[in-house]
């Protein structure tokens, strides 16, 4: 009995670690906090924000934002206090500038190249080849001209 | 003295080792001396290495059910109270198990191959049977230093330290073994890629095997993969599914290159052109499965710098890298030996083309996939600024590609090989778009797309609604077509176009798929805290707590608060999330209640609770059309085990 009451006294201790999202922030302000949140990492989590996290470093970057908004901050000003104080990391996205932007234009240009990459290695054969399947006449006087010349050095 | 049976263990991986070394050189040496029993015996080789790779996870199994805790990885990941289900899955609970059971799952895939190959593929087999051993050395390799299972730890323990208790889920129990089977699978397409290049050319043998060791590798990854996404999300307590993170990514990959392949594979049959693309798209699969294990086990993930600190890292990253050389080598020296089986056949607005740029479309959602897992860690590297790139990065992309892959899948459907004119009738294709749009306003009003409050999120929304219902039309047109071509002859139909069924069930999945990932532009969640007795309400459901009660379920101690849920003044279900405990961790986990209807999930998790007080925090959510992800993995795994079933196909 002793020892189940110690295991339901330590579970009940650990259970402390509340979020309320809505409190400490005015209901009008929540889009804007959620919004935030929602673009900040949470630090100690793989692939969540924020906002979705319920760990006690999330819970923190949470609290800052609340307190930011609160203060009067705007979005902008917000994001910039928390790459300044974490760097860019803290974001979910990089920014689209400067050599990070690369992350964002590196797979724009490469699908723009192997588009026409594309038509060069496959389509351009229907002009080599006649559209009923036979090789065209052209192509085909060629082949067997540089054939004969073979022959004729032999 | 007595031999402990770790020893025995290691020293069944060491012979192993040394015995796929000799099969490898025996192999090589068969093909250069075209002498048969050399390559029987390096046949003989990987079987008894295979027999032999089994007897060491017996050996590691049965020391987990004895409680063994002499082995350090039994000591770490299994504790005495442990139920027996999860002492059966603690087994690939770690590191060094999950990468025995994935040699042990890759060797027994080497010799089914080995064992079972189409007569006219016997030619090659000494290249196959020596590429896989190859691998299979090394995994051995592996095993032996750096991950290797059997190291003991003296005096032994009485109690483990316990199996990590996210684990201890029925769906993370399966969900890796389905994945690691789906890799090994694709090393089979794979081998017989290098085996081809080496030999310089594909018989019609080579397309057979190969198509129906994909389709399999298909059917495992899709569930593999869709296992784990279902796992996050009755587990994790975030409500999601997929959250584009690295290992996700890394199990996404392949996916796309073994889907890519079947549709290469496929204008290979019918056209004969794409043979080279499809032994690429082979050796990209392969490739990437071990390039997702190495990002995701040598802690690169995490930052660049925690990388040198383990040292499965740096034989992972040589491994690969040989990989890769070795196969550019082959392949730059050998591919322009292989040629297309008829020059004659050229690219026109037909089936083949469509098939390509829907190849296209999956190889762009591969490179967004891989660019975004990997530019944290070049950029890391190189000019030494962290950043991350998660979910939003990735959601930027895929709608566009998921929109493209729903349009492509319509159109190519349709067309036909060689012929650039519409065999369909025109009528059929304007009925079918046409009556997609009320069967869309249907969907979307059951589904109260409406109250989406983002204008892009709805817009979104409808047109991936239309589009998912008119190729789902389209499609099921494309079937009348062939069945009044067939003069509606039931049982020839079923019986020639297995294949083409599969197809059309698989891709019937993907539409289904999309139209659950649509859900996802209309989820809301609330977080809220609620006294014994209160109340809240969140989309037109009321729930009032009704406090909580303590329970004890095997290994686990749970406190569960019940919600009373209601709609309407009428009483629904109640609703138990908790927060679970386990003996061996001081970590608390959250207990997920979910229930719902067709058109969405009501999701809780409760946050917290104070017992002072009797209050506890909840975050509710609605998550609309989940369940029709969930119903898509049926009908693609259905597709893919239809069309590896086909029995027309399988006569040669």
């Amino acid at each position: 009995m002793k020892t189940l009451l110690l295991v339901v006294a330590t579970f009940i201790a650990t259970l402390a670690f509340a979020y309320d999202r809505s409190a400490d922030i005015q209901p009008q302000d929540m889009f804007l906090f959620e919004e935030i949140s929602k673009q900040l990492r949470c630090p100690t989590c793989q692939g969540l924000s924020a906002w979705e996290s319920e760990t006690k470093f999330a819970n923190q970057i949470k609290d800052i934002v609340k307190e930011k908004i609160n203060a009067g901050m705007t979005r902008d000003e917000i994001m910039e206090f928390f790459t300044t104080r974490y760097g860019l990391w803290i974001m979910r996205v990089p920014p689209s500038q400067g050599v990070i932007g690369l992350a964002w234009w590196l797979p724009l240009t490469l699908i723009c190249l192997c588009l026409p990459l594309l038509w060069y290695f496959f389509w351009r054969r229907k002009r080599m080849l006649g559209s009923d399947g036979v090789r065209s006449r052209e192509v085909l006087m060629k082949q067997m001209q540089a054939e004969l010349e073979v022959l004729r050095r032999q | 003295m007595t031999i402990a049976l770790a020893d025995i263990g290691y020293y069944l991986v060491l012979l192993c080792a040394i015995i796929s070394v000799y099969g490898v050189i025996s192999a090589l040496f068969a093909t250069r001396l075209r002498h048969r029993p050399l390559y029987l015996s390096a046949k003989m080789a990987q079987t008894v290495a295979c027999v032999l790779t089994i007897a060491a996870a017996a050996i590691l199994w049965w020391s987990f059910f004895a409680r063994d805790y002499s082995f350090t990885y039994i000591f770490k990941n299994s504790s005495n109270d442990l139920p027996p289900f999860y002492t059966l899955t603690a087994f690939w609970s770690s590191l060094e198990g999950s990468h025995l059971l994935w040699t042990l799952l890759l060797s027994v895939c080497a010799t089914v191959a080995a064992w079972t190959h189409a007569k006219d593929n016997e030619h090659i087999m000494p290249y196959v049977s020596a590429s896989l051993q190859a691998v299979l050395a090394w995994m051995y390799y592996l095993a032996l230093t750096h991950s290797d299972p059997f190291t003991r730890m003296l005096p032994m323990p009485n109690d483990g330290q316990g199996m990590n208790a996210l684990l201890q889920n029925p769906y993370m129990a399966i969900h890796p073994p389905t994945l690691f089977v789906g890799y090994t699978l694709l090393a089979v397409p794979f081998a017989y890629g290098v085996a081809a290049l080496c030999y310089g050319d594909i018989t019609a043998g080579w397309l057979k095997t190969v198509r129906r060791w994909a389709l399999l590798a298909f059917c495992f990854l899709t569930a593999g993969v869709s296992l784990g996404g279902r796992w996050a999300y009755v587990e994790l307590g975030w409500a999601g599914y997929w959250a584009w993170d690295p290992v996700e990514n890394s199990s996404l990959i392949p996916w796309l290159f073994c889907v890519c392949l079947l549709h290469s594979l496929l204008v290979q049959d019918k056209v004969g052109h794409l043979k080279r693309m499809s032994i690429a798209l082979a050796f990209g699969a392969f490739f990437f499965s071990f390039f997702g294990t190495f990002i995701t086990r040598s802690g690169v993930i995490s930052s660049v710098h925690s990388f040198a600190q383990s040292p499965i890292g740096g034989s992972y990253l040589l491994f690969l890298a040989g990989l890769l050389l070795a196969f550019i080598v082959i392949y730059y020296w050998r591919a322009p030996s292989i040629l297309p089986a008829e020059a004659g056949k050229v690219w026109g607005m037909a089936k083949e083309s469509a098939l390509l740029v829907t190849q296209f479309i999956l190889l762009t959602l591969v490179t967004i996939v891989v660019i975004g897992t990997l530019f944290p860690i070049v950029a890391e590297a190189i000019i030494g600024q962290r950043i991350s790139v998660q979910a939003p990065y990735f959601n930027s992309f895929a709608p566009y590609i998921g929109l493209a892959l729903v349009v492509a899948i319509a159109i190519g459907n349709i067309m036909r090989y060689q012929r650039s004119q519409l065999t369909i009738s025109k009528r059929m294709l304007f009925v079918a778009l046409v009556s997609a749009l009320p069967l869309a306003l249907v969907f979307a009003s059951y589904g109260k797309v409406w109250h989406t409050p983002a204008p892009f999120a709805l817009a979104a929304q409808c047109v991936g609604i239309y589009f998912c219902f008119a190729s789902l039309l389209v499609l099921s047109v494309d079937v009348m077509a062939r069945l009044s071509d067939l003069r509606f002859k039931l049982k020839l139909f079923l019986r020639r176009n297995c294949g083409y069924l599969g197809g059309y069930v698989a891709h019937i999945g993907l539409l289904i798929a999309v139209l659950g990932f649509l859900g996802n532009y209309r989820a809301l969640d609330k977080s809220v805290q609620l006294a014994k007795g209160e109340k809240t309400s969140l989309f037109g459901y009321d729930l009032s707590f009704d406090g909580a009660v303590m329970r004890q379920d095997n290994n686990a101690t749970i406190m569960e608060g019940i919600l009373q849920v209601s709609r309407a003044g009428q009483q629904l279900y109640s609703l138990r999330p908790g927060q679970s405990r386990y003996p061996t961790s001081q970590e608390v986990f959250h207990e997920i209640a979910v229930r719902g209807n067709f058109w969405h999930d009501l999701y809780v998790v409760m946050t917290s609770f104070k017992p002072s007080d009797q209050t506890a925090t909840f975050n509710i959510h609605i998550n609309p059309t989940v369940k029709l992800v969930w119903l898509s993995i049926f009908f693609m795994v259905a597709g893919g085990l239809l069309a590896l079933f086909d029995p027309y196909r399988g006569k040669s």
